[in-house]
């Protein structure tokens, strides 16, 4: 039966990887890829796990897809700044079953701390880079990306951005005739898969040559494709930006990237060759539009499309053309209205605590970086996650008094980066206090449970691990629980455990306010 | 055909993407090509919300030209004086006229903007829908009574909320269908 659903783009990506036969999802929580995930964890015969972080996820699906399964992994575009070590070098290797990695960029960063391009990071381990521009492409394009994967032995990135990840559109679909995907059989030959230099010099040759063959492809493959339209003027474009040139320039000749790595140059060359004035409208970087001139096809973008932030077809179309147009009434300055700690949010504690102390205080991301905010003003770091304990030790060792910093770190990012850093704390005789907002959730991005707090995102109990005991093997030798709203404990424990030397840990638990009261 | 835009703000919350989902779904039932945009990144840190739904024949872009927005359903007041900049001559704005207090101010009394003044603008509804909604028994169902707001301008009935609501929600069925009706009501009967 063929059904018709609004889907999102994250909802859209996880069909398609179902109907790809996909039997294992690992990834990270990280605003807009996080549903992705979800979705796909509430279909049938499938398994699909919150990882402890992505490198680890990423490399959970290399051990799916060298055992004969296909494997999706997900994550936001910074996530694969921690799985790229094991993306780089899988690029050499290959791959056994089709492995895809979904990454999400955030431009307009509504929910991230930095607006990276991960194209880039496509072409840089280069293996192809996918972009679909609605949900129906989402699910169409996620299919071919397995078969891409294992057509020519490489991962495949699917880049989404957050706009595809979270606009809804129509998706059709049939499940009746999903057709079975078996396991291949499992297939290691140590000559592939162990990168020591004998063997990393021979499949560095073999990625090179790949490269032929992926530009070859480029050429004949209906990811990309011309709408055919008038030629004073044309667009090289891809993803949701392609939407908003044909809503902004209808019936102008567009030339369609699906396939962002490698980009096919010849098609492109007799595109430009056949429209009198062709812009380049990509959001972020001019990625499209460096390799286009790299390569001696000249084309203009950014001199016309702003760098930063997201796109729209009002700047599209004003971009190009150089003219606002504008019948609305004029914006009416408003009161903000900032996002803020929930009113029973246990890390409100914390920060009143942290004030009133007038600390230095390296924090990390979550929900408790809107401590660094009015009226708590109690954060002074939030760069990458699991660097609050790092930075406070750095600060530390370049002399700054261990009584006056801390470092705070939420529970879901402890386990996701900060235990490494407590275990260089120890070893190189640190002396610093950490603090672990313990929420017994990942609350930032819709209450996901994790390593150390609630049952498996299939809903199985979760054997999770224990905060204090992993803190004392690792060599911590002070370890206090507290509430966060017994104000009072919590203000003479921080003041007792400043003093302190050595590596100390305050664990200020209290469930988050919004599993109170949803779940 | 035209395309038939609508933005929807709030504040996280307020079922504000709850609500999309169901307009959206009320003109894929009826066979036309649908597309929306949500922004809802902190929203559950009691932030701004806003989601835009298209629909039409064909759609390209999730996101409308700034004056090109047909309808503004504002789910809370101050909410749509930040939404001015959409409203060109013809846009039809519904304003629940309930206030929610930002962190940046220290009262609900003390600089609040009103909508009234602050909008210059005549095709303004504003209508006490959580006041309404309340009096059915349970304030939950506002979003419905907005929704029959804005239903009173466009091409949907009683039937077609009916069954895109309760495609996600299963409670209180009667009393979302009183909401609804008590939405178009208000808008029929208001002096503009
Ligand atoms: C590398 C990376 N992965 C994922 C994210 C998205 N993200 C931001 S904070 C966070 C975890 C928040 O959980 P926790 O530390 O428990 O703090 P809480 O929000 O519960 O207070 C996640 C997953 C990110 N910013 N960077």
């Amino acid at each position: 039966m063929v059904e018709k659903k609004l889907l999102s783009g994250d909802e859209a990506i996880a069909l398609g990887a179902y109907e790809a036969g996909v039997a294992c999802g690992f990834g990270y929580p990280g605003t807009p890829s996080t549903e992705i995930l979800e979705a796909f964890a509430t279909f049938k015969d499938v398994y699909a796990e919150w990882s402890i972080n992505e490198k680890v996820a990423l490399e959970n699906a290399t051990g799916v897809s060298l055992a004969g399964s296909r494997s999706i992994v997900t994550m936001k575009h910074v996530g694969l700044n921690v799985a790229l070590d094991a993306f780089m070098t899988l690029a050499y290797t290959g791959i056994n079953g089709g492995l895809v990695v979904a990454s999400a960029d955030d431009p307009g960063m509504h929910s991230s701390q930095n607006e990276q391009d991960n194209r880039y990071l496509g072409k840089f381990a280069n293996v192809p880079v996918i972009e679909p521009s609605d949900s129906s492409e989402a699910r169409t394009f996620t299919k071919q990306a397995f078969e891409i994967s294992e057509r020519f032995d490489l991962p495949v990135l699917l880049r989404i951005t957050t706009r595809t990840a979270h606009s809804g559109s129509i998706v059709e679909f049939d499940l009746s005739n999903k057709p079975v995907k078996p396991k291949k059989k499992m297939d290691i030959p140590w000559d592939k898969y162990v990168m020591m230099p004998l063997n990393a010099k021979k499949r560095r040759v073999v990625l090179v040559k790949k490269q032929e063959e992926l530009r070859a492809f480029a050429e004949i493959t209906e990811l990309n494709h011309e709408d055919a339209g008038e030629t004073d003027i044309g667009f090289i474009t891809s993803g949701v930006s392609y939407q908003y040139v044909r809503e902004a320039f209808p019936g102008k000749a567009v030339f369609k990237l699906g396939l962002l790595n490698p980009l096919p140059l010849k098609r492109i060359d007799s595109f430009v060759s056949r429209v009198k004035k062709v812009y380049v409208v990509e959001e972020v970087e001019p990625y499209i539009e460096d390799y286009l001139n790299a390569a001696g096809i000249k084309v203009e973008g950014k001199s016309k499309i702003p760098l930063i932030d997201e796109l729209n077809p009002d700047i599209v179309r004003s971009g190009i053309l150089g003219t606002k147009q504008s019948n609305t009434l004029e914006a009416v300055k408003t009161p903000g209205r900032p996002p803020q700690l929930c009113p029973d949010c246990g890390h409100r504690g914390v920060f009143k605590v942290l004030n009133e102390l007038k600390l230095t205080v390296a924090g990390d991301i979550g929900c408790y970086t809107l401590g660094a905010l009015p009226p708590f003003s109690a954060m002074h770091t939030c760069i990458d996650m699991g660097s609050s304990i790092n930075h406070a030790y750095g600060i530390i060792k370049a002399g700054e008094p261990s009584d006056k910093v801390v470092a705070v770190i939420g529970d879901s990012t402890f386990m996701h980066s900060g235990i490494t850093g407590i275990a260089n704390a120890v070893y190189n005789n640190g002396s610093m206090l950490t603090i672990i907002l313990d929420n017994r959730t990942t609350a930032m991005t819709g209450r996901q449970p994790h390593a150390a707090a609630g049952d498996t995102l299939q809903g199985a109990p979760g054997h999770n691990v224990d905060i204090e005991a992993l803190l004392h093997a690792l060599g911590v030798m002070d370890v206090a629980v507290v509430d966060p709203f017994d104000g009072k404990n919590l203000k003479s424990l921080v003041e007792e455990y400043l003093k302190k030397q050595g590596v100390r840990v305050i664990i200020a638990r209290r469930p988050c306010a919004l599993m109170v009261k949803h779940g | 055909m035209k395309a038939t835009n609508i933005l929807i703000v709030g504040v996280g919350g307020q079922g504000i993407v709850a609500a999309s989902d169901i307009i959206a779904d009320m003109a894929l039932t009826k066979g036309l090509d649908v597309k929306k945009s949500e922004i809802h990144g902190m929203s559950q840190r009691g932030g701004v919300v806003s989601s835009f739904v298209r629909y039409g024949e064909k759609i390209y872009s999730s996101i409308p030209f700034r004056d090109e927005i047909d309808f503004i359903l504002s789910f809370e007041e101050m909410e749509s004086i930040r939404a001015a900049e959409y409203i060109n001559n013809d846009t039809i704005v519904i304003v629940n006229t309930q206030r929610i207090k930002p962190a940046t101010l220290h009262s609900i009394t003390e600089g609040y903007p009103d909508a009234k003044t602050s909008i210059k603008h005549d095709r303004l509804y504003l209508i006490d829908a959580i006041g309404e909604a309340k009096k059915t028994g349970n304030e939950k169902v506002v979003n419905s009574l907005m929704i029959g707001a804005l239903s009173y301008f466009l091409h949907f009935d009683e039937a077609d909320f009916m069954v895109s609501l309760q495609k996600r929600v299963k409670k209180m069925p009667d009393e979302n269908r009183t909401a609804y009706n008590k939405g178009k009501e208000l808008v029929k009967n208001y002096v503009l």
